[in-house]
């Protein structure tokens, strides 16, 4: 086991060492800050003055080694707009962002598991047939079009929930919460649910294929034969093995869905680490974008991390060597 | 039986919350949807519009502008000039600071100190010194004669000496203290901002009590928070919505030009055009350049490619700016003269060109330049598009090394067209700072001479004679072929009373309601 996990380190600090360097060339070719922080009638003077000041005026390879040295020492540098640590920026944001894959996350669960499990277990019945062809559409719509739709028909037409933003929140251990608040909570239904589609979709897929062919298999006829009720036959005995693709697809989706959470808080306005990417993008605030690449791939690579070593709990079959 | 039971439980709490909890505002209360959030609520860090129009709540400066352009009494009460460069101001007495300190003459000139070592220090660079001659009395020198100083002024957002002292640049960023009529409350970043009134403020209290600016950067969900009733007010409305709103009773559209020019850089003073390839430069003659301004539809443009959301542009500035020059005309649309032009020039059969233009920065920028591609190609001009994403665009064409026609955007936001005309037109690398993004290489001894006289007044008389000039022989020569200005479009609840502001800034003290 340990001698596994010290393998899985190095492989980790390998694909984010590869990571920054796609990131940081990537992102050299994305256009020249400094004119973005000029007006546009500086002189060339105060041109290169700014180039210098940000360090741009140094060959690239000599800026990476720069960067990597830093960010070593715990530093991704400061963003070009604000003046700031970039990663304080990002984390003072981050609350935001994982209370809503947080309750994306639970929702996806809360609705795909059963009906995926009952959809399995019952693939002919007209209402499995109906929870294909929603989980058919939560795939294939585009995701920023739900939240507009969403937007429309609860905010503008019903006017029932919130259009946009985070509502009242509530200090928590020094972040700032909004599901512990009515308004809030009230505020983060759209956003999650527009978050947790497609992931839901694809959940409940994977739970129905796992749950059918386990139906199938002779130990479930047994239990059935032996008298074990249908709830417990269906989430003990079948749903446990059913599961075990679900969770490797499931750490990809959380990853998936802090991904996604860009489009939602740009659309929702929520004010998240994924919006600030976005107006970071706008700015040609590179540090900020850097940093923030940097840490979704870490949030990447530790999930899927965690995810292997789930498997082994869940499924003793499975050998970690 | 529990799958059900689940289903109710969560329906029933959904239907709770969605019912219950609902606020109210008061009759004096406001919530501001903004395109975007302000960088820093300290003045003196970024020259920034949506920045600099949230810190115009909480800060004053000695002078404003009116919604018009022109320059009002503010901290400064009045004002002299004893010489060509030296002003004396006289200040308000008994305005206090929300922190309750006193602002006098000192505030002021350490304002502008503050401002030398920032990337704005071009706000003060036309002043030499500043000198505080008692507290409610102060000198300002000019480096030169300066006729624009008060539009600088107007720009300088003055900070309380003591406090700035006191707690350094973090703190005053997040907590600022200015004279203004609002009062900072909350500031979560790009969530709000949230300010009320300050009651005690020397030029009457707004009547506006609590405002909060929410940023939405989406400019569907924008529409959509004002729609739903979440918010009062929203600025940059997108042209898509428009209709949209301008349907509903309940919602008043605000249009308006904007003060944004939308125009062409011709390559015309260089022997060789990097994009023709041709033996000599066929924009060096003033024909083929007047060809192209006929061959160019700016009303179709406007009508179809705007959606009617846009002005046709007669000169460089709007009529209420300086160096405006009555009685110009534009040239209206005309295929055959052009075509004539063209053939006289020795171009009968015109010549390919490539026009570089942005594709995110200006409404339906990439649009508009299909659309001049396909009318130029009609008078035998054939047009190749370059179109770029405004970050690598500014860059393309700022040398003007690799450009022969260029579209682009200026937004005259200093009230006059000088600005304009020393960055653009000025003859390039011939004085210093001047001429710095002359895309077009245009180099007209008069021009420039009339460009550098109007700096060189404290007469805005004379400034505004020496500007007209300067646009006359730049239009005889059509350095730049002026297409249409912007619109801008505001949207509010019809309840709120507001007056529509030349540079489109969005003031809570300037609103009211009347339900």
């Amino acid at each position: 086991m340990f001698k596994y996990v010290t393998k899985r380190v190095y492989q980790m600090i390998l694909v984010l060492f590869v990571v920054s360097i796609i990131v940081f060339f990537v992102m050299s070719f994305t256009g020249d800050p400094v004119l973005m922080m000029v007006t546009p009638d500086a002189t060339q003077a105060q041109i290169d003055r700014a180039r210098m000041e940000l360090g741009l005026d140094k060959p690239l390879i000599t800026q990476y080694f720069i960067f990597v040295k830093n960010i070593l020492r715990g530093d991704f540098g400061k963003s070009y707009v604000f003046k700031q640590s970039a990663i304080k920026l990002i984390i003072e944001r981050m609350p935001a962002t994982l209370e809503l894959v947080f309750v994306s996350v639970l929702l996806s669960i809360i609705v795909a598991i059963p009906l995926g499990v009952f959809a399995g277990a019952f693939p002919n019945k007209k209402s499995s047939k109906t929870i294909m062809l929603g989980s058919l559409l939560g795939i294939s719509l585009p995701n920023f079009w739900v939240g507009m739709m969403l937007i429309f028909v609860f905010a503008v037409h019903f006017r029932v929930m919130p259009s946009s933003g985070r509502g009242e929140v509530v200090n928590f251990l020094g972040m700032r919460i909004s599901i512990f608040t009515a308004d809030g909570f009230k505020h983060i239904i759209l956003p999650a649910v527009m978050l947790s589609i497609q992931s839901l979709a694809i959940l409940l897929r994977l739970t129905r294929a796992g749950m059918m062919e386990v139906m199938k298999q002779d130990y479930i006829k047994f239990a059935r034969s032996k008298g074990v009720l249908q709830n417990s036959l269906l989430f003990q005995h079948a749903l446990k093995n059913a599961l075990i693709p679900v969770i490797t697809v499931f750490g990809i989706q959380i990853g998936k869905i802090i991904a996604f959470a860009t489009v939602t808080e740009t659309i929702f306005s929520w004010p998240g680490m994924g919006k600030l990417l976005i107006d970071s993008i706008n700015r040609s605030d590179r540090p900020v974008m850097v940093a923030y690449l940097m840490i979704v791939a870490f949030i990447f690579v530790l999930l899927n991390f965690i995810v292997d070593i789930v498997y082994t709990s869940i499924d003793p079959r499975i050998d970690l060597r | 039986m529990y799958k059900k039971g689940l289903i109710i439980v969560v329906i029933t709490l959904l239907l709770t919350i969605a019912v219950g909890s609902y606020v109210f505002a008061q009759d004096d209360e406001l919530v501001v949807g903004l395109a975007n959030d302000a960088l820093y609520l300290d003045p003196h860090q970024q020259n920034e519009t949506t920045t600099n129009m949230l810190c115009k709540h909480i800060y004053d400066s000695l002078v404003n502008h009116t919604a018009d352009m022109e320059i009002v009494p503010s901290l400064a009460k009045s004002w002299e000039r004893n010489s060509d460069t030296e002003w004396v101001f006289y200040l308000e007495e008994g305005v206090k600071f929300h922190n309750g300190n006193e602002f006098t003459a000192s505030d002021f000139k350490y304002s502008v100190d503050r401002i030398r070592d920032t990337i704005i220090a071009s706000h003060v660079a036309n002043i030499e010194e500043v000198t505080v001659v008692d507290d409610y009395t102060l000198k300002i020198e000019t480096v030169k004669p300066y006729a624009v100083l008060l539009r600088d002024l107007q720009k300088i957002m003055i900070v309380d000496e003591d406090y700035a002292e006191k707690v350094g640049d973090e703190k005053l960023n997040m907590e600022p203290v200015g004279t203004g009529p609002y009062e900072l409350v909350e500031w979560i970043k790009s969530d709000h901002i949230t300010m009320v009134s300050n009651e005690d403020y020397w030029n009457g209290a707004p009547e506006i009590k609590k405002v909060t600016f929410r940023p939405i950067t989406n400019n569907a969900t924008r529409t959509a928070a004002l729609l739903s009733g979440d918010v009062d007010f929203i600025n940059d409305v997108s042209v898509r919505d428009a209709e949209r709103i301008a349907s509903n009773d309940d919602l008043t559209l605000i249009e308006k030009p904007s003060l944004r020019l939308i125009y062409l850089h011709v390559d015309g003073w260089r022997e060789k055009s990097p994009t023709i390839d041709l033996e000599s430069n066929p924009m060096q003659d003033l024909r083929v350049r007047q060809a192209i301004y006929y061959g160019i539809n700016v009303d179709e443009i406007v009508e179809f490619t705007m959606n009617g959301h846009a002005y046709p542009a007669d000169q460089y500035v709007p009529s209420t700016l300086l160096g405006y020059v009555d009685g110009i005309e534009r040239y209206h649309h005309d295929p055959e003269k052009a075509k004539e032009l063209l053939a006289e020039a020795g171009y009968p059969d015109g010549f390919t060109v490539t026009l570089d233009a942005p594709n995110d920065r200006y409404v339906n920028d990439a649009e508009v330049a299909q659309a001049i591609a396909s009318q130029l190609s009609k008078i035998g001009i054939n047009v190749e598009l370059n179109l770029m994403p405004k970050s690598v665009f500014f860059d393309y064409v700022r040398p003007g090394d690799k450009s022969s026609l260029v579209m682009s955007g200026w937004s005259a936001t200093t009230g006059d067209s000088g600005r304009m005309y020393e960055v653009f037109l000025v003859t390039r690398d011939k004085y210093e700072g001047l001429g710095g993004s002359n895309r077009g290489h245009y180099t007209n001894d008069d021009f420039d001479q009339a460009v550098i006289a109007s700096n060189n007044t404290a007469s805005l008389k004379e400034r505004d004679q020496h500007l007209q000039e300067a646009t006359q022989i730049a239009f005889d020569d059509l350095a730049l072929i002026p297409l249409y200005y912007q619109e801008d479009l505001l949207a509010k609840k019809s309840f709120v009373e507001f007056t529509p502001r030349v540079d489109n800034s969005v003031f809570a003290f300037e609103m009211s309601i009347n339900k």
